[in-house]
């Protein structure tokens, strides 16, 4: 990886945008599933863990949570400009992540179910971290995964390119002997798995536990989306299922509003990603 | 941080409190305070977390995600969010749970209150009181004392993944139950890991109340959750120490929100005009004589006595909670036959809401449902929005009580307090 010295701890802000912290927080998590990984990191900038300012120059940047202020395009800017490694840390940052359903609706509608005033917050329809800036890294999930934490620290730390699984989580539900959730149950709504059309990388976690894979980690690569609606729809899944279920934690991926918009017959009107 | 001081003719030394973005805690807020001799000139608690309008885009979404959807709501008790939500669907629609769904998420959710507090407590609070800007340099120094605290959150964590898929965003609680019954032998073995950091958790309390800890005096109103004849966790009467004791459905009728120009977070009072302290210190003020006889008699130990008037003491509530929590857990799973079952239900139209003690205190979520499943309203006021008046009210009191130190001790004694809330200003402006 260019221009870190591998011989040295990498240097390595944290930074929070639009998302519930989960992620940072499994950093604490980590300390003792991972002590030898974090000890390859020197966090210059943390806040959650620690009170000191930044003050230092650092190699990566860790960005946590989708963008949603006007603020947040500038720092972000900024952030890019100085790190020289830049991971988008989680569902949000990623692709939007849960907060980013609000981009499915009309934006003052949403504000003003919340508060008296919304001319009072400041705040634009949510992004991922990539709308505005190059990522080297995305590592993905509502929360992050360990394992992958791991694999991708360790390779920064080396210098190598980290391997970041493309197939679906499928190939590691399998690999773990589970009965196919999707083909097991009819008509549940704990049937209406997303494995084969997202990415792996979490050990297949949930459908592990008997639940379907509700897709935050974001499309697998080259997913079959059409296949994956008709398999809904076959089950006796509505249109506001699969909606739904496409629009949870990944919506804003082109994949996965391809398969929020297609058997709905609406085209999502307050929804203005530029196409890739 | 910054440090200024104006003097100006005819006007008197006045102090300028700034902290931009407060460490250690989830979420981000600062304070802005101006004091002079004695008098606090103005003070702006700001929560500038981005809003992230959970309670807006949950309308139209699906009865059987939510649970889901607002345990994103926050990185360290998702567990809490997805209880609260479930109960109050369940309650719209009908839907009565086994009892068995109820022990199970009453251990899930004491099980996050456990590792809440101990991260809280030996990551984000205690470094202040050792003189330490972060845990870090605790690592090396304090072997003992960091190694004590990952025996204990590796206990914690353990007993929330083997009922709950994972320690993090847990997976396993859906709307009627469960996906899967943990498997009893499991259950058995992190109960037996719990009562191997009972001397641990004991040891904290005693710990945490040796830390030089600040004398502040401040009755505030206490408001949690009043249980009958166990400790309050799911559920409860709505309860106050200024004489409030109704049932969770007229939460509305005592409660009120307001927005201000200069946070994200909405002001939580009590019949609209007063501020109310939430979390551990009001549970164990409320709740003394409902607490294991080991955690009551550790409390008498350290000198620790009901009613407690000092919120930095809040942290050494915690460590008795934790106390509390092993009790409770073990017990509860000691008296447990685990049965397979699997949720059925029939969606119908309702409204309802439902209050549980976070780890940081009272949680409240109500939602309308249509017949069809569809969310129509969601109203939630999580535990850091109703304690954030508080806050500025604790702070107005206390500045002009150290306002004679220096700045860097007076903008200390300020992160010290608020920390001691355990706050959560992502929850904060969900």
């Amino acid at each position: 990886m260019a221009g870190i010295n591998t011989n040295n701890r990498v240097k390595t802000a944290v930074f929070k945008f639009t998302c519930c912290a989960g992620c940072q927080f499994a950093l604490l998590y980590f300390f003792d599933q991972l002590p030898e990984t974090l000890e390859l990191l020197d966090f210059v900038y943390f806040k959650m863990a620690r009170r000191k300012e930044l003050d230092e120059p650092y190699d990566l940047a860790l960005i946590e949570g989708g963008i949603s202020t006007p603020e947040h395009i500038e720092q972000l800017k900024r952030i890019r400009k100085q790190a020289k490694i830049l991971v988008a840390f989680g569902a949000c940052a990623a692709h939007g992540g849960v907060p980013s359903i609000k981009d499915w609706q009309r934006e003052l509608a949403v504000e003003a179910r919340v508060y008296p005033d919304p001319l009072l917050i400041s705040s634009i329809k949510v992004s991922p971290v990539d709308e505005f800036v190059k990522v080297d890294h995305y590592l993905r999930g509502c929360p992050i995964d360990e394992v992958e934490f791991m694999e991708l620290i360790r390779s920064i730390a080396a210098g190598k390119k980290p391997y970041i699984r493309e197939h679906p989580v499928c190939v590691e539900c399998k690999l773990r002997n589970n009965i196919c959730i999707l083909l097991m149950r009819e008509g549940v709504q704990e049937s209406m798995c997303l494995g084969p059309v997202t990415r792996a990388g979490c050990r297949a976690v949930c459908t592990s536990n008997m639940r379907a894979c509700f897709g935050c980690r974001g499309p697998m690569s080259n997913p079959n989306i059409p296949e994956m609606v008709r398999t809904f729809k076959g089950k006796g899944f509505s249109p506001k299922d699969i909606e739904m279920r496409f629009t949870e934690y990944s919506g804003l991926s082109n994949e996965f509003s391809e398969g929020a918009r297609a058997y709905y017959g609406r085209k999502a009107p307050y929804y203005r990603r530029k196409a890739a | 941080m910054a440090e200024k001081h104006h003097i100006t003719a005819g006007k008197p030394l006045e102090k300028q409190i700034k902290i931009d973005y407060l460490a250690r805690t989830e979420g981000e807020a600062g304070i802005y305070a101006l004091v002079s001799d004695r008098e606090v000139k103005e003070l702006k608690f700001n929560i500038w977390e981005p809003a992230r309008f959970f309670e807006g885009f949950l309308v139209g979404r699906m009865y059987y995600e939510v649970h889901d959807l607002v345990s994103r709501i926050c990185g360290i008790c998702p567990v809490s969010h997805m209880t609260t939500a479930l109960r109050a669907l369940e309650k719209a629609t009908g839907v009565i749970v086994s009892e068995q769904t109820k022990t199970l998420r009453r251990i899930l959710s004491r099980s996050q209150v456990m590792a809440s507090h101990i991260i809280h407590l030996y990551m984000l609070a205690v470094p202040d009181y050792m003189n330490y800007e972060s845990i870090l340099p605790v690592v090396s120094e304090y072997p003992d004392i960091f190694k004590r605290f990952l025996r204990m959150k590796t206990a914690a964590n353990n007993l929330t993944a083997v009922i709950g898929g994972r320690a993090l965003h847990t997976m396993t609680a859906i709307f009627g139950g469960f996906t899967r019954i943990p498997p009893q032998k499991q259950l058995i073995e992190a109960a037996d890991s719990l009562k191997k950091i009972k001397d641990d958790a004991l040891e904290t309390v005693r710990f945490i109340a040796n830390l030089p800890i600040p004398e502040f005096y401040s009755e505030n109103i206490y408001v949690s959750l009043k249980g009958v004849d166990a400790y309050p966790v799911n559920e409860g009467l709505l309860a106050s120490t200024s004489g409030l004791a109704v049932s969770e459905d007229e939460y509305r009728k005592h409660f009120a929100e307001r927005q201000l120009p200069y946070t994200n977070a909405k002001y939580s009072s009590l019949e609209g005009k007063d501020s109310f302290m939430v979390g551990a210190l009001a549970r164990i003020n409320q709740n003394f004589n409902l607490l294991s006889s080991d955690a009551k008699a550790i409390s008498e130990e350290v000198g620790f006595k009901v009613p407690n008037h000092n919120p930095y003491l809040n942290n050494l509530a915690q460590a008795i909670e934790i106390v509390d929590c092993i009790d409770d857990c073990t017990s509860l799973i000691d008296k447990l036959h685990l049965r397979e079952e699997k949720p059925s239900y029939i969606i119908k139209a309702g409204e309802a809401g439902a209050i549980t003690e976070a780890p940081r205190g009272l949680l409240y979520h109500s939602y309308r449902v249509s017949k069809d499943g569809v969310i129509e309203k969601a109203d939630i006021v999580t535990p850091t929005a109703h304690n954030a008046f508080n806050i500025e009210k604790d702070l107005n009191l206390l500045l002009p009580t150290i306002s004679h130190m220096d700045v860097d001790t007076i903008t200390m004694r300020c992160e010290e307090l608020i920390r001691a809330y355990d706050p959560c200003f992502s929850c904060s402006v969900h």
